[in-house]
């Protein structure tokens, strides 16, 4: 499902890591732990086709050029990444997605029962800081962004970094119910967040070193 | 000129400096009027009687005159003007600055990022276009003073000319000024937002770029950034539909006018009116009371287009002193 073959990045002349190699079973999850600055955001980034290998090769779901990786796999990014428009079109990005779909989804992601209470519901336009919004809020409305697309695989990116206890729990509850049955990739330094993961890799030096 | 913009310079402490660079440009225009009428009065004459020895003395004069008056121009009052236009933006923006610097969050909220990139930038750029670039606040008051000085002048030398004159210009110019540009400060103050919306996606389309691109969002946010821009087009080009309708009103005046002067003028040689020379001598001055209120013209229009600059400005000089209100 997913395969790292030697893999390599220099960034700024400065080599993250080199000759990395990792295989990841299709519905595999797996963690990845390390410090701050040692690369592991960096590593996800390559696997969601955002950033392209100095060398080696990357295969993801079969695809092994990073325009294409992109449509095979959904991120959750640290930030939440939202953008001035309703949450309707936060959430589907413009794309089509019927009701009853979009309703299973909020429903899923635990924010129906927010968005019902909005005077405009849905149709709220979030502001270019979507100041009224909780973190926990907004990481929630990026992972019904992340359901919309429905991928075989997840890349996680300290989904719950910048929340607190409470939020981080309903967002990682969220995620649990989302993630079952798909590969998943979790970039994070807590290790209590990687509970039931089938692996945990700890990052450090450019290499993965098995827990 | 506009309570807003008066409140401003007052603010700034500039509203000595504009009046000064004003009075000092005032009797530029209507010197260059009596210099223009009266060479072209005395070239016709000459050549009449073929003195070619007055010809070169005449010359010499109007050519001393107008270099003089244009060195004042060009030289003395257009540095002063840079300099107050210069002067302008500084304090404008480090009022703003300040404002912004000094604020609570809550304050900064009242505003989209965007919304207060497009006051600090545009809007002081739009409100400075309407004090000092040439065909405004400055050019107005001067054409109003040179139109009054010419229309003096023409009263003096032939007033059924003059009145003729007026007559024709008076129905163009209420159409063009009052009916036609009157809706050009909305359309502006709708282009000004839609530009704030236009700013407020910078930001996000730098921040999310990854989520857009891993969730092929790209033609949803275009779609949304060209909203706004076609909003800002479609207001500015309504704005300038209604500027080009006056300035047609004002052409068309403008002309009118000279035909019916040349056709009675021209009857009335030998009995109201001396020689051609004479003739001539009173549609120079008619001419720049042309351009005068062609001036004029040009001038509303666009300080009706910046004016509302100039209000959404004032709208964050208040809030500092609404805060003021608050603090104590």
């Amino acid at each position: 499902m997913i395969e790292l073959k030697n893999l390599s990045f220099t960034y700024e002349n400065k080599e993250v890591f080199k000759n990395l190699s990792l295989k990841v079973k299709k519905g595999e999850k797996v963690g990845i732990i390390g410090e701050s600055g040692c690369g592991k955001s960096t590593l996800l980034r390559l696997m969601a086709g955002l950033y392209e290998p100095s060398s080696g090769e990357m295969i993801i779901d079969g695809e092994n050029i990073p325009e294409k990786i992109i449509r095979k796999v959904s991120v959750i990014m640290q930030s939440p990444m939202l953008l001035p428009m309703s949450i309707r079109e936060n959430i589907t990005m413009g794309h089509e997605v019927s009701e009853d779909k979009l309703k299973k989804i909020l429903e899923d992601a635990n924010i129906k029962k927010w968005i019902d209470s909005l005077p405009e519901g849905i149709e709220t336009y979030l502001g270019d800081r979507a100041d009224e919004l909780s973190g926990g809020q907004a990481q929630r409305i990026a992972i019904a962004r992340a359901m919309c697309k429905d991928t075989e695989i997840l890349l996680l990116d300290e989904p719950t970094s910048a929340l607190d206890g409470e939020n981080a729990a309903s967002v990682l509850e969220a995620l649990d119910r989302f993630s079952i049955g798909k590969t998943v990739i979790h970039v994070t330094h807590r290790k209590e967040h990687l509970n039931g993961y089938d692996r945990i890799f700890n990052m450090k030096d450019g290499c993965l070193f098995l827990q | 000129m506009n309570k807003n913009v008066f409140k401003i310079l007052k603010e700034l402490g500039l509203l000595k400096l504009f009046t000064l660079v004003l009075l000092l440009r005032l009797p530029f225009d209507f010197l260059n009027a009596v210099l223009s009428a009266n060479m072209i009065e005395s070239f016709i004459r000459i050549s009449e009687v073929k003195d070619s020895v007055n010809l070169l003395k005449t010359f010499g004069v109007f050519l001393f005159f107008t270099f003089i008056l244009f060195a004042y121009n060009a030289l003395i009052w257009s540095t002063i003007s840079i300099y107050a236009d210069m002067l302008f933006h500084k304090k404008l923006r480090n009022r703003i600055l300040d404002i912004m610097l000094s604020s609570t969050g809550r304050d900064m909220e009242k505003l989209s990022a965007g919304d207060w990139i497009t006051r600090l930038n545009n809007d002081v750029d739009r409100t400075s276009d309407y004090l000092v670039t040439p065909i405004n606040f400055m050019h107005v008051s001067i054409a109003a003073f040179n139109m009054f000085l010419s229309s003096l002048v023409l009263v003096f030398l032939n007033s059924s000319l003059y009145l003729l004159t007026i007559l024709v210009m008076i129905p163009f110019f209420i159409l063009s000024n009052v009916i036609i540009i009157r809706k050009i400060p909305l359309y502006r103050k709708k282009s000004q937002e839609a530009y704030a919306k236009y700013t407020n996606w910078m930001e996000p389309i730098i921040e999310s770029k990854e989520a857009i691109t891993v969730f092929d969002g790209q033609d949803a946010v275009m779609e949304k950034v060209e909203e706004a821009s076609r909003e800002i087009l479609r207001n500015n080009l309504k704005a300038h539909m209604l500027t080009a309708w006056s300035s047609f009103f004002n052409i068309f005046s403008g002309n009118l006018g000279y035909l019916l002067m040349f056709i009675m003028g021209n009857s009335m040689i030998g009995s109201e009116l001396k020689d051609f020379a004479e003739l001539m001598k009173i549609t120079q001055y008619r001419a720049e009371m042309l351009k005068s209120i062609n001036v004029m013209n040009v001038g509303f229009s666009n300080m009706r287009t910046n004016v509302i600059s100039a209000v959404r400005i004032e709208e964050i000089l208040n809030m500092e002193k609404e805060n003021w209100k608050k603090d104590f």
